[in-house]
C-alpha cells in the first residue's frame, strides 16, 4: 500500500494567490488582507488534515469481476468501507492502475508529465483511456472510466462501480488500484495505491446468425434430434407403467387397459421417451495460423491478418452461443491449438467454458510456439463417433482437408466448412446485450468462473 | 444528489454576495442595483425555462470592451481600486450570462474571490466585515460542493469518453452515497468552518505587523487614500481653495466624561476637542501651524496621570473633569478639550507639549502606541490657572504671519462694528484717579476688545445671511486664487456658502483686519451622546474648525462661527428614539470592529503575547505549588521520611507505565480481534482464541515490518503461496503458522501449551528468515 501527495495546478494557483495576499498585506498593513490571508492558509492546512485523516481508516478492495464481452460494458465493482468512528469520506476516485515496472512504462515523456500534473490526472494515463501499451494488462485491450463514491458514512460500506469498454477478447490481468481524494478544497489530492492481483476474461464478440443458417448446419437423419432410451417428455413410446397422481388424463393408456382384465380399478399410463438435443461440433481451424501471420498475403498488414482470425473466433463464438440458445448440445475442438477437445453439452456452464477457452487463444505465442510444426496433422480433433453435426470455421480459405478422424467419404457431406472472410454472409449484426442485468448476459456471466479455476 | 443540484444557486447566491459586498465596499448603491439586477436576471435567462446562453465569441467581444473602456477609465481618473473593482464586476457578469461548465463555475468562484479581496482593501466599513464572515462561510460550503460537483461531472465525462456512441445500456453515473449524507456533510462543513475561523484567527494574530510595511508604500498608501482608510477631516492645515468636507460617519472615538466623583456626566455644551491650531497665514492663504516655539516634553507611564506643567497641582483643582478617550485606531496626537492639565496614556508615550497652543504630539513621526487615553482639564479656567499650565510664557502676535489685509474685508468689518456701537479700534484705557493704567491692564483692557470684536463677527457669520454647505465643488471651480485673501473674499461677498473652514477662516480674517488676535482650531465636535454607554460618540463627519480669539494674557475665548450645525443634532438626540438605540448599537459594534480588528497593530500584538505569557507562568506555577503542597501533605499524613518523595516519583513513574502497558494491551486485543474476524470478544470461546492465537498477530506484524504485509481479503495460506514465489524458506514457515492457526480459528481445536509454544518458536523463526532475506 503506497501513500502520496499529489499537488496540481488548482493548488498551486491557490498557493500563489495566498503568497500575493500576505504581499498586499504586508504592504497595506491591511488587517482584512491578514484575516483573508490566514482563512487561505487555514484551507491548505485543513485539506491536507482532512485527506489525511479520511483516507487513514479506509479499506477498498475489488470485487471479483465477472468475465467480459468484446463491445460490452464491463462492470467491475469496489467495496469501500470506511472504518472510521466518527470521519466520513468523500469524493472517493477510484480506478485501475498498472503496477510500475512490471507491466510496462507509464509515466511517458516530460512533455506528458507536464499536461499529466496540470490536468491533475495520475499515474499515466488520461482518465478516459486508453493507453499505449504495457504488455500484459488491461490497459491495450480496454478503455476505462473511474469510479466515484460521492460519500461514505463512518463504519459505513459503500460498493462503487467503474465501466470498462473491452476492445479485444482475452484475459486481463488487474494489478492494483488507487483510491484518492481531494476534498475538501481541492488543492491537495492523497491517494493510496493498493496491490490487488486478479484475472478476468473477454469473451470474443458475438454475432447474431442469420435465419436459416443454423437449420442448414443442423444434424440430421442419424445425427440429429433423437430419441434417448430414457423417459421423458417426448413423442415415442417409452413403456408403460401405474397411473400416478399428476399424470394427465391423455397419458392414460385406454386401449392397453381395455385389453387387461376388466376387472382391475389400476389406472395404466403410458411413459415417452426422453428427446435428446441434437449435438453440434465447431471446429475452430488455427491449424495454418502461423504460416498465415508471418507469411500470407504481403499485401495485407499483420494487424489486418490478426484480425482475419479475430473473425474467425468470433465466428465459432457466435455459432457456439446461437446453438446453445437454440437447446443444441455443443462441443468445441481448436485445430492446430494445445488445447483439450470440449465434448458436447448443454448448460450455461458449459457455454461459459466454451468461451472461455476461445477468449484464452493467445495467437502471439501460438504464431511461436508452432511456427515449426504447420504442416503436422492436428491431433485434437475428436473422432465422429460422438454423432454430431460438424461445422468447421477457417480463418482464410477453406482447407477441405480437415475432417475429424473416422469421417467416411467426403467432408463436405460430414461436416460445413465456413470461412471467416465470409462472415457477412452468415451474420446480421453484432448482439449487444448492455452492461448489467440482461438476462442472456447475466445467466453467462453468473455460470462462468474465474480465469484461475477455469485453468485449474 | 441534492447537494448536487443545490450547487449552482449556491455558486450564484456566493457571486450575488461578492457583488453586494463589493458594491458596499465601494458606497455606491446606483452600481450595486445596476449589477445586482443584471446578476439576478442571469439567473432566470440562463438557468429559466428556457436556458439561453450568451455564446462564447459575444462574451469574448465584451471582455474586450471592458477591459478598453477600464483602461480608459484608469487614465482619466486615479482611484484604481475602484476602478479594479468594476472591472471584476463586469467580468462576473458577462461569466454569469454564460453556458457554465465546471471549469466557468472555478472561473466565477475566482472572480467572486477577487472582488471580496477587492473590497477589503476599500472598505472599514462593519457592514463589509458581516458580509466578508457570511461570504467565507457561504464559500466554504460552495467551494467543497464544487469538489463534489466537479468530480461528479468529470465521471459523468469519463463514462461518456470510454462509452462508443452508439452502445446502448450502459449502466449511468449516479452519486453513490451512503446513509445520513446531509448530517454528515453539515456535520463536516461545520467543522472545517470552525476549524478554519480559529486557525485563521490564530494566523491573524501571530503574523508580525509593521514588518515591511514599507514595502511599494507609495503604491499601499494610494490605495489606503482611495479606499478611505485614511481619515480625513481633522487637517494640520487648511486651504480655502482646496477644502473638502467629509461625510463619513464612522466612528472615530468615544469620549467618557467623568466628573470629581468619577460618574459619567453629559455636558451642557458640545465637546470641543482640539487636535490643531492654526495661527500663521501662509501667502496662499493657507491656515498652518507655526513652528520654532520652543517645547515641553512629556512622558507618560500606565495609568499614571502626569501633569502638563509639574508645577501645576491639579490634585488642588476644584471642578476638574477627566475625559476618557478610546481611538478606533492610534494618531499621533492626542485630541484634548481646553484646557488639559494632566494626561495618562493606556501605554508608555512621549509627547511634545506645545505650551502657547495646549496641544499633545507625538514625539516622532509615528503614531502613538496608545489607543485610549486620560486627559484631566478645566473647562472655563481661571486666569492664574492658565498661566501656570503655560508657565507663564508669554508670545507676541507677530505680524508676519497674520492675514493679509484686505480693503473689502476691512471696510465690511468696519462697518459691521460700527453697526454693533463697538470702536473700530482698540480704545485706550482712561487714567483712573490721576494714574496712568499699568501695561497689563492696557493689554487686558485691548484683550477684552477682541472678544466683543469677535462676538460681533460670530453673530454676523451666524446670521441668515449665510449658509452651511459640505457640497463646495462649484465654488471651488469658480474660486478666485489671485491672492491669499480672494477666497475668504468671495465667501463673505458672492457665495455666502461654505464648511465650518470657510466660517472660520472668514472670522479669523475679520479679526486680523481689524488688529484682534485669533488663530483658526481643527479638531473634533463632539454633541452626539450615547446614553446607554454614558458616552459621546465622534464621527469622522464630526471633524471641524473653530476660533480661537485671545481674551486674556494667556486666556483664549472660543467662537463657533458656523450656523445651525450643533443646534439641530442636540436637539434631535434630546430623547433618544428606538432608531438612535439600534444606530448606536450599530456604532458600537462598528467601533469595536474598527479599534479591535481594522487597528489591530504590532502594540496589541505584543500586549496579547505579554497576557498570555503571564498567564501561561501563572498556571505553570500554580500546578507547581499544588503539586509541591500535595506532595508535602501526602508525606506528613503518612508520616514519612524526606526520601518519601523519592517513593513517590517511583510510584508516579510505575503508574505511568501501567497507563501505557493497558493502553498497549487494549490496542493489542483491538488488533487480534480484528485479525481474528472475531464478533465479540465476551464468549468464551472468543477469549480462548485471543489467548492462545496471539502468535497470528506476531507472525501479521513481522511480514509487515519485513515490507510484505499480507493483504486482509487474501488468506494467510494463500499469502503463503505468493511469499514462496520471493522467499520459499519463510513462506513453509507461514504455512505451518497457518496450519495452527487454522486448527485453533476455524477447527475450534484448543490448542495445547507445546502447540502454542510452537507457534511462537515459528514466529520467531519467520522473523529470521524475513530477515535474512
Amino acid at each position: 500500500m503506497k501513500r502520496q501527495y499529489h499537488s496540481y495546478l488548482p493548488g498551486l494557483i491557490y498557493v500563489v494567490v495566498t503568497i500575493l495576499i500576505l504581499a498586499a498585506a504586508i504592504s497595506t498593513q491591511h488587517n482584512l488582507l491578514f484575516w483573508v490571508f490566514g482563512v487561505l492558509v487555514a484551507g491548505i492546512i485543513i485539506s491536507g488534515l482532512m485527506t489525511l485523516l479520511m483516507m487513514r481508516l479506509l479499506e477498498v478492495n475489488r470485487m471479483d469481476p465477472k468475465n467480459g464481452s468484446v463491445d460490452e460494458p464491463l462492470v467491475v465493482r469496489y467495496s469501500a468501507t470506511n472504518h472510521s468512528r466518527f470521519l466520513p469520506v468523500f469524493n472517493l476516485t477510484i480506478e485501475e492502475v498498472p503496477v510500475k515496472g512490471k507491466e510496462g512504462g507509464t509515466h511517458g515523456g516530460w512533455s506528458q508529465r507536464v499536461s499529466r500534473w496540470l490536468h491533475g490526472t495520475r499515474h499515466g494515463e488520461k482518465s478516459t483511456g486508453q493507453t499505449a501499451s504495457p504488455d500484459n494488462g488491461w490497459q491495450h485491450t480496454m478503455a476505462h472510466s473511474t469510479a466515484w463514491i460521492m460519500h461514505i458514512g463512518p463504519g459505513q460500506c459503500i460498493h462503487g462501480e467503474a465501466v470498462f469498454w473491452p476492445r479485444r477478447r482475452g484475459e486481463v490481468h488487474f494489478s492494483a488500484l488507487r483510491v484518492s481524494t481531494s476534498f475538501p478544497f481541492g488543492l491537495l489530492r492523497k491517494s493510496i495505491t493498493i496491490r490487488h492481483d486478479q484475472r478476468t476474461l473477454i469473451y470474443p464478440k458475438l454475432y447474431q446468425l442469420r435465419p436459416g443458417i443454423l437449420d442448414a448446419v443442423k444434424p440430421t437423419g442419424p445425427m440429429g434430434e433423437r430419441a434417448a432410451h430414457r423417459p421423458g417428455e417426448g413423442e415415442d413410446f417409452y413403456g408403460l407403467r401405474e397411473f400416478r397422481t399428476g399424470d394427465s388424463v391423455r397419458q392414460i393408456a385406454w386401449k392397453q387397459m381395455a385389453r387387461f382384465d376388466q376387472r382391475t380399478d389400476q389406472l395404466i399410463s403410458i411413459d415417452r421417451t426422453l428427446p435428446s438435443p441434437p449435438k453440434l461440433r465447431v471446429i475452430l481451424n488455427l491449424y495454418r495460423v502461423a504460416d498465415l501471420l508471418s507469411e500470407g498475403d504481403s499485401s495485407e498488414t499483420k494487424e489486418e491478418k490478426v484480425n482475419r482470425v479475430e473473425r474467425a473466433i468470433d465466428l465459432t463464438a457466435s455459432f457456439i452461443y446461437a446453438a446453445h440458445l437454440r437447446g443444441f448440445e455443443v462441443g468445441l475442438s481448436i485445430a492446430g491449438m494445445d488445447i483439450p477437445s470440449l465434448p458436447p453439452r448443454r448448460s450455461f456452464w458449459h457455454l461459459a467454458r466454451l468461451l472461455g477457452a476461445l477468449a484464452r487463444i493467445n495467437l502471439a505465442q501460438h504464431g511461436q510456439a508452432n511456427g515449426k510444426t504447420v504442416s503436422q496433422r492436428p491431433a485434437n480433433l475428436p473422432s465422429m463417433r460422438e454423432k454430431a453435426g460438424v461445422v468447421v470455421i477457417h480463418p482464410a480459405r477453406v482447407d477441405a482437408s480437415l475432417t475429424p478422424p473416422g469421417t467416411p467419404g467426403s467432408s463436405r457431406s460430414e461436416g460445413w466448412h465456413l470461412s471467416a472472410e465470409m462472415i457477412d454472409q452468415f451474420v446480421t449484426g453484432p448482439i449487444h446485450f448492455g452492461g448489467d442485468g440482461l438476462a442472456p448476459t447475466a445467466a453467462i456471466l453468473a455460470a462462468s468462473e474465474s480465469a484461475e479455476e477455469v485453468a485449474a | 444528489m441534492r447537494l448536487l443540484i443545490r450547487f449552482p444557486i449556491l455558486c450564484f447566491a456566493m457571486v450575488l454576495l461578492s457583488i453586494v459586498g463589493i458594491c458596499v465596499a465601494m458606497e455606491s448603491v446606483g452600481f450595486l442595483l445596476f449589477a445586482g439586477t443584471a446578476a439576478a436576471m442571469s439567473w432566470y435567462l440562463t438557468e429559466g425555462p428556457r436556458g439561453r446562453h450568451l455564446p462564447r465569441w459575444v462574451s469574448n467581444l465584451l471582455i474586450i470592451l471592458a477591459s478598453l473602456y477600464v483602461f480608459i477609465e484608469l487614465v482619466q481618473s486615479g482611484e484604481a481600486m475602484n476602478i479594479l473593482g468594476r472591472f471584476i464586476v463586469w467580468l462576473t457578469l458577462i461569466k454569469l450570462y454564460e453556458r457554465k461548465a465546471p471549469r466557468d463555475y472555478a472561473q466565477l468562484l475566482i472572480l467572486s474571490l477577487s472582488l471580496m479581496v477587492v473590497g477589503s482593501l476599500l472598505s472599514m466599513n462593519l457592514l463589509f466585515g458581516l458580509i466578508l464572515l457570511g461570504y467565507s462561510l457561504l464559500g466554504i460550503y460552495v467551494l467543497v460542493l464544487f469538489q463534489l460537483y466537479r468530480d461528479f461531472e468529470q465521471a459523468k465525462e469519463s463514462r461518456r469518453d470510454v462509452v462508443p456512441e452508439n452502445a446502448s445500456l450502459v449502466p449511468r453515473v449516479k452519486p453513490i452515497i451512503g446513509p445520513r449524507l446531509g448530517l454528515h456533510f453539515r456535520s463536516v462543513i461545520g467543522s472545517i468552518a470552525l476549524a478554519g475561523f480559529f486557525v485563521s484567527i490564530i494566523i491573524f494574530l501571530s503574523v508580525p505587523r509593521g514588518i515591511g510595511g514599507g514595502f511599494a508604500s507609495a503604491w499601499a498608501e494610494r490605495i489606503a487614500q482611495s479606499a478611505g482608510r485614511i481619515e480625513t477631516g481633522v487637517s494640520d492645515s487648511v486651504d480655502l481653495a482646496a477644502t473638502s468636507s467629509t461625510d463619513v460617519h464612522r466612528v472615530v472615538m468615544t469620549v467618557r466624561v467623568l466628573d470629581r466623583n468619577g460618574r459619567a456626566v453629559r455636558l451642557p455644551d458640545p465637546l470641543l476637542l482640539r487636535g490643531h491650531v492654526l495661527d500663521v497665514v501662509e501667502p496662499s492663504g493657507r491656515w498652518i501651524s507655526s513652528t520654532g516655539r520652543p517645547h515641553d516634553r512629556i512622558e507618560t507611564s500606565g495609568d499614571r496621570m502626569i501633569p502638563i506643567n509639574r508645577a501645576v497641582d491639579t490634585d488642588a483643582v476644584d471642578d476638574a473633569y477627566t475625559f476618557e478617550f478610546t481611538l478606533a485606531t492610534a494618531k499621533n496626537r492626542l485630541f484634548t478639550p481646553w484646557a488639559p492639565l494632566a494626561v495618562s496614556t493606556e501605554r508608555s508615550e512621549r509627547f511634545r507639549l506645545d505650551p502657547w497652543a495646549l496641544t499633545l504630539t507625538a514625539a516622532t513621526s509615528r503614531s502613538l502606541r496608545s489607543k485610549s487615553y486620560r486627559v484631566q482639564t478645566v473647562l472655563d479656567p481661571p486666569s492664574e490657572l492658565l498661566q501656570e499650565i503655560q508657565q507663564g510664557q508669554f508670545t507676541r502676535w507677530r505680524r508676519e504671519g497674520r492675514f493679509p489685509i484686505d480693503e473689502e474685508i476691512r471696510q465690511l468689518a468696519i462697518s459691521l462694528l460700527r453697526e454693533a456701537g463697538i470702536p473700530t479700534t482698540p480704545p485706550d484705557l482712561e487714567p483712573a484717579d490721576g494714574q496712568q493704567p499699568s501695561r497689563r491692564a492696557q493689554a487686558e483692557h485691548r484683550l477684552q476688545w477682541n472678544r466683543d470684536v469677535a462676538s460681533v463677527f460670530e453673530a454676523y457669520l451666524k446670521s441668515d445671511r449665510f449658509h452651511y454647505a459640505s457640497d463646495l465643488r462649484d465654488v471651488l471651480m469658480s474660486a478666485d486664487q489671485s491672492d491669499a485673501a480672494s477666497a475668504v473674499r468671495q465667501f463673505l461677498f458672492e457665495s455666502r456658502r461654505g464648511d465650518c473652514n470657510f466660517f472660520a477662516a472668514a472670522l479669523a480674517a475679520l479679526c486680523h483686519n481689524m488688529g484682534a488676535q485669533a488663530r483658526l482650531v481643527t479638531g473634533y465636535l463632539g454633541y452626539e451622546f450615547d446614553e446607554e454607554r454614558q458616552h459621546y460618540l465622534i464621527r469622522q463627519s464630526n471633524a471641524h474648525a473653530w476660533v480661537e480669539v485671545r481674551s486674556g494674557i494667556f486666556e483664549w475665548a472660543t467662537f463657533d462661527p458656523t450656523p445651525a450645525v450643533t443646534p439641530g443634532h442636540l436637539a434631535s438626540i434630546e430623547s433618544a428614539t428606538l432608531a438612535d438605540r439600534l444606530r448606536w448599537l450599530y456604532d458600537r459594534l462598528e467601533f469595536s470592529w474598527q479599534s479591535d480588528v481594522l487597528a489591530f497593530d504590532r502594540s496589541a500584538q505584543e500586549s496579547i503575547g505579554a497576557s498570555l505569557q503571564g498567564r501561561m507562568a501563572g498556571a505553570l506555577s500554580e500546578i507547581l505549588i499544588w503539586t509541591r503542597t500535595w506532595a508535602r501533605y501526602f508525606n506528613q499524613a503518612l508520616s514519612f521520611a524526606p526520601a518519601a518523595y523519592i517513593y513517590l516519583a517511583a510510584i508516579m513513574i510505575l503508574a505511568v507505565l501501567w497507563l501505557y502497558f493497558i493502553v498497549w494491551a487494549i490496542r493489542r486485543i483491538q488488533f487480534l480481534r480484528g485479525a481474528l474476524a472475531l464478533p465479540d470478544i465476551l464468549s468464551r470461546r472468543s477469549r480462548r482464541m485471543l489467548r492462545q492465537l496471539s502468535f497470528y498477530l506476531d507472525a501479521l506484524q513481522a511480514l509487515d515490518r519485513a515490507g510484505c504485509p499480507k493483504p486482509s481479503w487474501t488468506p494467510p495460506l494463500q499469502f503463503s503461496h505468493e511469499l514462496a514465489r520471493h522467499n520459499p524458506t519463510a513462506a513453509e514457515t507461514l504455512r505451518e503458522i497457518s496450519d495452527l492457526f487454522y486448527q485453533g480459528r476455524y477447527g475450534l481445536k484448543e490448542l495445547q501449551p507445546q502447540e502454542i509454544e510452537n507457534g511462537r518458536t515459528l514466529v520467531q523463526r519467520l522473523r529470521e528468515q524475513l530477515h535474512r532475506n
